[in-house]
Parts: structure tokens; C-alpha cells; sequence
């Protein structure tokens, strides 16, 4: 090759000495590579705030462009397929010293992210009631998992509440005041139906389906959620319900 | 050349509702929509299942921004088999992608960067349009991409050089005319040259789209921004490019600040009683 893609991958940086002996006008390089590196950073940006709307919401637009300028320095993205641009900005956001003032920021970045792969995930059949009634008492040993677009969360502080009150304004009681305090919150985001729905989870919703997304059989995590013998099938006709078991396969049914 | 010579629309999210509630008869009989892939390469879910209702009643063509044809690497396999899953899936009326590079040592620039047209760009740029269409299993459209930097060392002016990947590889061109009006402007070239000497049996699509002055530079600098209506003097372009060609699909493409579908459809109806009066014509 002649060197120029790397002469132009370099002048993108900012190092635009090797591009010049392949302009015309070597006087306006550094004038115009402005134009193409505005047009790449406006893409990384636009991308990851439409990835994290929470966070733009919480921030304000000028303070996140701000923080997505260093993070698309620091992880500037291989794929073009930018609806999943953005992987690691909640950890990458946990260590950025102007967010540390705002401990809610990562983990709601979190449940962004979350939110976009519940979005992305592959369609896999769930559990129905039909075919729960159907299995009978041999559903208990059926390791059924989650959807694959489930996702889990605990927190020991208000997050979900936060996240919840931006990202579903309309489905939240809003008269509540809203404080970042301790208090332990589950969550649930998935996608049902194909819309990403966000469910809050008490603690023995939390630990069956934790359960289940590690492989027990549903009746090892029905006794680890729920030992009642009554209260133990309300707690599995009720998360049967939410529509986020996996379906059994053809192999565990035959 | 395309069976649908008619005007479609870029779709956006935001508007499938519409998009699919659009009556198929009537002004928009012959509307049809255009996505980038990369925006429908996910494992599943509902932007999926949008796209396979719209062309369960539409006509749909796939636009690729990703696969850095000009670049100094090969077209990414990975990339290439994602795309190829969605030509089969969705059957679209025509594939197209541009003459443009945007990936380079792992990184993807989120742009459309350019190269100049010398002979050893020519040779990688064939073998790599070659590539794709093989694994693609199509006919590529080729389009012209906007200028910004006047680069030094070009053996071909851009039609030319166009015209003859078309003949070394057997894709065709899609004539984005908007592009045509900012390089030209960009580079202090004759658009209506460029646009007199397009190969007419080669230009399978056209697109059109609106600019605006750079925000800094103001007019010295036309941006290919993609967020306003096309303007005047592109459609001047547009109808002398159609004078020469007769019907041929034609896009309306708008990325950003993107008004309401029944304003796009207006710049749709426009460009579509454009085309039928060269139809009428022919």
C-alpha cells in the first residue's frame, strides 16, 4: 500500500503530518480533518446515548457528551453495528472521577445496557401455562432457565427506582419522592412478547429466577425461594405468568 | 435493472406504524423502503419481525454503511455472513454499499472515509466489491461518496473511476445525487458534468438527501448531514439525471431530525411524480 489509509488512521488522531503529501492542499489539512473527525465522534456519541438514554436524562446532554468523549477515546468500537455500541460504558463510568459524585450513574448504565440486550436477544419460546399443565409434577426436575433476553439484578440501594422512574415514567408512581437511599430492589428486564418490559422483583421472586438462570430444576428453585408448601406454587403460577421461563426442549420433554 | 422504478423512503424506527399502515393503492402504491442492515444484524426480537412485516407489503432494499470496500483490509467475514442472512431473509430488490472505507486495526469509524483513485486503490477496491459479492450472492450497487478533502495522486476523476469497477467486477452504481452537489461544491467541480457523464446503463438506484454548511466553516464546506430536506439545486440535478436515465428507484434518505413520516412522504410523492413523468415520457 502506499500508506495512505494509515496516513488518514493517523490524521484522525490528530497526527495529520503523513497525510499531507497526499492532499492537494496541504495547507487545509488540518481545517477539513476536523470535518471527519467530528463526523466519527458524533457517530460514536449519538450511538451510545441512544444506547443510554438514562444516563442522558440524568446528566444532561452537555455533561454526557462530555464523558462519552473520553469513553469513545478509550473504547472507540470495532463493529459497525452500532445498536450495540457501548458494552462496558457502566464500568467504564464506575472509574470516571467527574461520576463520582453520582454513585447511581454505573449501575443505572447497567440497566441500560441491559435494556439494549434484552432488545437485541434471540427469539426462544417460553414456558406457558398450557405447557406447564401439561408436564404435570414432571416439571419439577425441568431445568427450564430464562429467556435469553433475561436479565437479573439486585441492589442494595434505590436503583431500580431511579431507572425505572426515567426510562418507564408512564407505569411509575411518580408522587413518590425519589431518593438515592439504601434499600435493598430487584429487578427484572426482558423482553415479553417483543417489548422490553421491566419488572420489580421481591426477594423470593429474585431467588427463583436466579435459580433458574443458573440451571436448577424449577423444583430446586421453588425450595429455595419459597419452602411454604402453599406459598410455593402462588410464587411459580405468578412468575409462569411473567412469560420469562424458557420453554422445555424437545429432548427434556421426550 | 430494477422492476421498481419508483420513489421509496429510508425507514426509520420511529416510523413503522405508519410505514406499514400505508395504503397500497394510491399516491404511495409504489413506496418502498431502504434500511442499513447493520441495523437489523441482531440475534432476534422486535426490530426483526418490524422489518418482516414491512416486507411482507413493501418492496425493501438493503443499504450497508459497514463493510469498508476501499479499506486496506479485506471485507470482514463475520460481517459479510450477517449480511448475507438478512438478503436471505428479507429478499431485498437491490443491495448496495459504497465506495468508501470505515474499518482499519480493529477500529470502525462511523463514517464513510475516502481513498484516492489511483490504480492500486482501483485493484483493492475490485477484488474486495469481488469478495463481497460473492459471499453476498449479489449484484452490488456501488455509490459516490461526499468529499471533504481534496486529495492529490487521483489517475481516474470519480466517474470514471466508478464506471470501471462496474466493468472489472460487474456491479452497478448508485448515483447518490446529493453527494454529487456537495463533493462538487467541496472540491470546486461541475456537478452537472459529473451528472451528464453518469454511465446511464449502470445506475441501478439514486439517492437524495439534504445537507447543510459546516457548522464552523459555514458555506466554504457542504456536509453531507443527512437531517434536512434535499434542496433545491439536487433536485435540478435529479431531473437532469433522470432526463438521461428514465425511471429508476430513488431514494429519499434522512438520518437526522427526522420529521414526521407524512412530511417525508411529501419529498417520496415528489420524487415519485418526477420518475412517472419520465416514464410518460419514455
Amino acid at each position: 500500500m502506499t500508506g495512505f489509509h494509515a496516513a488518514f488512521d493517523a490524521a484522525l488522531s490528530g497526527e495529520i503530518g503523513a497525510l499531507r503529501t497526499h492532499l492537494r492542499d496541504p495547507d487545509r489539512t488540518s481545517d477539513v480533518m476536523a470535518v471527519y473527525r467530528n463526523t466519527v465522534a458524533k457517530g460514536r456519541i449519538d450511538a451510545l446515548a441512544a444506547n443510554y438514554p438514562t444516563i442522558v436524562q440524568m446528566v444532561g446532554e452537555a455533561w454526557f457528551a462530555a464523558a462519552a468523549s473520553a469513553f469513545i477515546n478509550d473504547r472507540p468500537g470495532d463493529s459497525p453495528i452500532l445498536l450495540g455500541y457501548g458494552e462496558g460504558f457502566a464500568d467504564w463510568l464506575s472509574r470516571f472521577p467527574p461520576a463520582r459524585a453520582m454513585p447511581y450513574l454505573a449501575p443505572c448504565a447497567r440497566l441500560d445496557r441491559a435494556w439494549t440486550e434484552a432488545h437485541l436477544a434471540a427469539d426462544t419460546p417460553v414456558l406457558t401455562v398450557e405447557a406447564a399443565s401439561r408436564a404435570g409434577a414432571s416439571l419439577a426436575g425441568h431445568a427450564a432457565g430464562l429467556h435469553r433476553s433475561a436479565r437479573l439484578f439486585w441492589f442494595d440501594w434505590t436503583v431500580p427506582d431511579l431507572w425505572l422512574a426515567h426510562r418507564y415514567p408512564d407505569s411509575q408512581d411518580l408522587s413518590v419522592a425519589l431518593a438515592w437511599r439504601a434499600k435493598t430492589q430487584g429487578l427484572l428486564i426482558y423482553r415479553r412478547e417483543q417489548v422490553v418490559v421491566a419488572r420489580r422483583l421481591n426477594r423470593e421472586e429474585w431467588v427463583f429466577l436466579d435459580a433458574c438462570r443458573l440451571g436448577r430444576p424449577l423444583g430446586v428453585a421453588l425450595m429455595a425461594a419459597q419452602s411454604d408448601p402453599v406459598q410455593g406454587p402462588r410464587l411459580f403460577a405468578r412468575l409462569l405468568a411473567f412469560q420469562v421461563l424458557a420453554a422445555q426442549t424437545e429432548e427434556a420433554e421426550s | 435493472m430494477s422492476r421498481i422504478p419508483t420513489a421509496g423512503l429510508g425507514l426509520k424506527p420511529q416510523h413503522y406504524a405508519q410505514a406499514l399502515a400505508c395504503p397500497a393503492v394510491g399516491p404511495q402504491a409504489g413506496l418502498w423502503f431502504e434500511v442499513h442492515p447493520e441495523n437489523y444484524m441482531a440475534d432476534g426480537g422486535p426490530r426483526l419481525e418490524w422489518l418482516e412485516r414491512i416486507r411482507d407489503r413493501r418492496p425493501v432494499s438493503l443499504h450497508g454503511v459497514g463493510l469498508s470496500l476501499a479499506g486496506d483490509e479485506r471485507p470482514d467475514r463475520a460481517h459479510l455472513a450477517r449480511f448475507r442472512a438478512l438478503i436471505d431473509r428479507f429478499e431485498p430488490f437491490l443491495v448496495s454499499e459504497h465506495l468508501a472505507w470505515s474499518r482499519r486495526g480493529g477500529v470502525y469509524y462511523p463514517d464513510l472515509l475516502p481513498v484516492p483513485r489511483d490504480k492500486e486503490m482501483l485493484t483493492l477496491v475490485c477484488a474486495h466489491v469481488e469478495e463481497a459479492q460473492d459471499h453476498l450472492g449479489r449484484r452490488l450497487l456501488i455509490e459516490n461518496p461526499s468529499a471533504y478533502l481534496p486529495l492529490a495522486g487521483h489517475d481516474w476523476d470519480e466517474v470514471d473511476f466508478l464506471v470501471e469497477i462496474c466493468r472489472r467486477t460487474g456491479c452497478g452504481l448508485l448515483v447518490d445525487v446529493n453527494n454529487v452537489h456537495v463533493s462538487a461544491r467541496n472540491m470546486g467541480l461541475d456537478a452537472e458534468a459529473w451528472i451528464d457523464a453518469a454511465p446511464v446503463d449502470l445506475i441501478g438506484e439514486i439517492h437524495l438527501a439534504g445537507h447543510r454548511p459546516d457548522p464552523i466553516r459555514g458555506e466554504a464546506i457542504l456536509i453531507d448531514s443527512h437531517d434536512a430536506p434535499v434542496a433545491e439545486p439536487v433536485w435540478a440535478l435529479f431531473d437532469r439525471l433522470i432526463a438521461r436515465t428514465g425511471p429508476r428507484p430513488t431514494l429519499i434518505e434522512r438520518d437526522g431530525d427526522i420529521p414526521a413520516f407524512d412530511v417525508l412522504l411529501l419529498e417520496q410523492e415528489r420524487a415519485d411524480g418526477r420518475l412517472s413523468e419520465r416514464k410518460v415520457a419514455a
